[in-house]
């Protein structure tokens, strides 16, 4: 092979020089041949490509299954399979057909055959008595720390969009049916397709619901008539009420008028009894406490403006809960508002409906109220002077007579959305929470922690409603779903003579908070005396702290654990 | 008297029986003490609850089968005896002294 080279000759002083290109003739310095052994020592790299990393690996992965869609589809038989040339509506001819078997010697010795198997069956019947019960008498003993709620159903909102479940509310004549009313509660946030429609649901059918409610605007709450379970009662988010009668179809049958309606969602309604059943009364954000009797529904019967109670400027309290119980007496109204006061109302014959007491109220007298909207008041249905409110972090426990709450539970980390008594036992609450548990309140078990805690949903929860025996209860969530849950037999049968032992911690209770007024009041004029401002009251305190401490250390208890006693005011 | 006719009323001589049905595979109530109606409804709902009950048993073990079914209620004790061919149906009250 041969060499070639160019040499050229360049000064030092030009070295790093730029260069300065001249175009030249193309000439020849050399050739290299065309050398075919070269193509054979071509050898193709082989890429090899790996990656190392020292980190477990892991993978997830998750699976639910389809929902099952089932329906109950049958078939009755009405007539046996008579042969084909016998007509069974011909009586001759099943006779006739009738006689012929019966002749048969296979017949006779069939019902000679299976006649001896009956009469054991039927001696042992006569001699013994094969079901008794043999401890019908006795008492159920539960152990109060194994309670549970059992999920038996999820009954979803069909249409896509989700809407929150914002009341519901049972048949009246067993828990067989429940209506659930479905809005949007957040303001402006219902697109213009929401559907509108609210639910009738079968707690066997968890699939369909079983009947629709049609209204303009959708419902925010919607209840049962106690003695006509055609009737349903519906309180739109426009501010109409919407009477609906199932036997007429799923529209409403009567709609009360613009004019005279609520101007804000209408956030409850209750059927009050009275002879027609027809009477009932709703209370909304626009500060009213409106009557109405469902065959009129184009006028108000009566009305009520709830106010803070102030003579000069009164200022309108917007409702949110309200709570009327036959038992209590068909006069009285609970009626919890927007700025965590409670209202009680009385409504008699012939007169203006007028507000008597503000729970709560600091400009009334009273302390103690909720920070938030009152969303639930619900009457103890044992004794129903005592009644139960929800509305910020914690529930509260009221006496008619009192100003202030009686008893309240801890903070929580989570707001509360609904509450309810549990109509079997005296001392048991619910509470439903926003970060989706329900919480079991046992008086008759312990006051001072929570007797059960289950987590219902991933979603907040909306309304909770427990049906009249006691055994069922459904929760709605923020997602649409309202889950039917069975309570434990320890949450359903009352203990021994657990309605007078709660009638008497409730009064009890009522006493403190009395005598506690007094000392109060007392010390508030024995300040009035002392001008050092020293006061009686502080003494009375600490006084009360130490026999309070002794008490307890009596009880082998430590007052501050129970987290039970109010905070000093 | 033929030979049915007694053993029926043997039977019918215990305390507390209210009514006796024969029925046959096909559903056809061959004989019986209850009105027309009943006798009915017992010989369809029964010969199918039977049919499904012995099907229950042989599909659990194809060698076995059903010789007699009891059904209790809160009112009365239905006594179900099902043959290759024929199902004795039983309707006694076993609290019926208590009752009157």
């Amino acid at each position: 092979m041969n060499e070639y080279e160019y040499i050229y000759m360049k000064k030092r002083k030009d070295f790093g020089r730029y260069c300065n290109f001249d175009t030249v003739e193309a000439k020849i310095l050399g050739q290299v041949d065309h050398q075919p052994q070269c193509g054979d020592m071509y050898v193709e790299q082989t890429i090899i490509n790996a990656v190392f990393h020292n980190i477990p690996e892991f993978s997830e992965h998750s699976v639910n299954t389809a929902r099952v869609k089932t329906s109950a589809r049958v078939m009755t038989h009405v007539e046996g399979g008579w042969p084909k040339e016998i007509d069974y509506s011909e009586a001759q001819d099943t006779l006739k057909y009738r006689k012929r078997l019966e002749k048969d010697p296979a017949y006779v010795s069939a019902v000679r055959q299976l006649t001896k198997q009956t009469v054991p069956c039927l001696e042992m019947n006569n001699t013994i008595d094969l079901f008794q019960i043999y401890f019908q008498d006795e008492e159920p003993d539960h152990m109060p720390e194994i309670l549970n709620l059992k999920t038996i159903a999820l009954f979803k909102d069909p249409p896509d969009e989700t809407r929150s479940v914002t009341k519901i509310g049972w048949h009246p004549e067993g828990p067989t049916k429940l209506v659930g009313s479905y809005s949007n509660l957040r303001f402006q946030r219902m697109s213009e397709d929401m559907p509108m429609s609210s639910f009738i649901w079968d707690i066997s059918e968890r699939n369909d619901p079983l009947m629709e409610l049609r209204a303009p605007s959708p419902l925010i709450c919607c209840q049962y008539n106690q003695k006509n379970a055609d009737w349903l009662l519906g309180g739109s988010y426009n501010g109409l009420i919407n009477h609906y009668d199932l036997r007429k179809g799923p529209s409403p049958c009567m709609k009360s008028s613009v004019e005279v309606g609520h101007y804000d969602p209408v956030y409850d309604v209750v059927w009050l009894q009275s002879k027609t059943g027809t009477e009932c009364a709703s209370v909304s954000s626009d500060g009213r406490l409106l009557f109405w009797d469902v065959r009129k529904l184009s006028e108000v019967q009566d009305e009520c403006v709830l106010n803070d109670g102030n003579k000069e400027h009164p200022k309108t309290l917007g409702g949110t809960s309200l709570e009327w119980m036959q038992e209590a007496g068909p006069t009285k109204f609970l009626v919890g508002s927007e700025h965590g006061i409670i209202l009680s109302c009385t409504k008699r014959p012939k007169k203006q409906v007028e507000i008597g007491s503000w729970f709560g109220s600091e400009d009334r007298g009273g302390y103690g109220k909720h920070f938030g909207p009152v969303y639930s008041v619900k009457r103890n249905p044992f004794h129903v002077k005592f009644f139960l409110s929800v509305g910020d972090w914690c529930a509260k426990m009221w006496m008619e007579e009192l100003k202030g709450p009686m008893l309240q539970t801890p903070y929580y980390p989570a707001f509360i959305s609904a509450a309810g008594w549990s109509p079997t036992r005296a001392g048991v609450f619910f509470l439903a929470r926003q970060d989706g548990r329900l919480d079991v309140w046992d008086y008759f078990y312990r006051m001072n922690e929570v007797a059960l805690t289950q987590q219902v949903s991933d979603r907040a929860l909306t309304c909770f409603n427990v049906q009249a025996q006691g055994r069922l209860a459904a929760v709605g969530d923020a997602g649409g779903t309202i889950t039917l849950l069975q309570l434990c037999d320890g949450l359903v049968d009352p203990g021994p003579n657990e309605k007078n032992l709660i009638g008497m911690m409730l009064d009890r209770e009522t006493k403190r908070e009395k005598s506690l007024d007094q000392i109060k009041k007392q010390g508030g004029v024995a300040r009035k005396d002392d001008k050092d401002g020293a006061g009686g009251m502080t003494i009375d305190k600490t006084k009360y702290q130490e026999r309070e401490k002794a008490f307890f250390t009596e009880l082998n208890m430590t007052g501050d654990d129970l987290g039970t006693t109010l905070p000093a005011r | 008297m033929s030979e049915v006719e007694e053993t029926l009323n043997r039977i019918k001589t215990h305390k507390g029986v209210s009514g006796i049905v024969i029925v046959n595979s096909e559903g056809v109530p061959m004989r019986s003490t209850l009105d027309s109606k009943q006798t009915l409804q017992y010989s369809a709902l029964i010969s199918q609850l039977a049919a499904k009950a012995r099907s229950v048993v042989r599909e659990l073990d194809p060698q076995n089968d059903l010789t007699f079914l009891r059904i209790r209620s809160k009112k009365h004790e239905i006594m179900v005896a099902p043959d290759r061919d024929y199902i004795l149906i039983v309707i006694q009250d076993p609290n019926a002294d208590q009752g009157s």
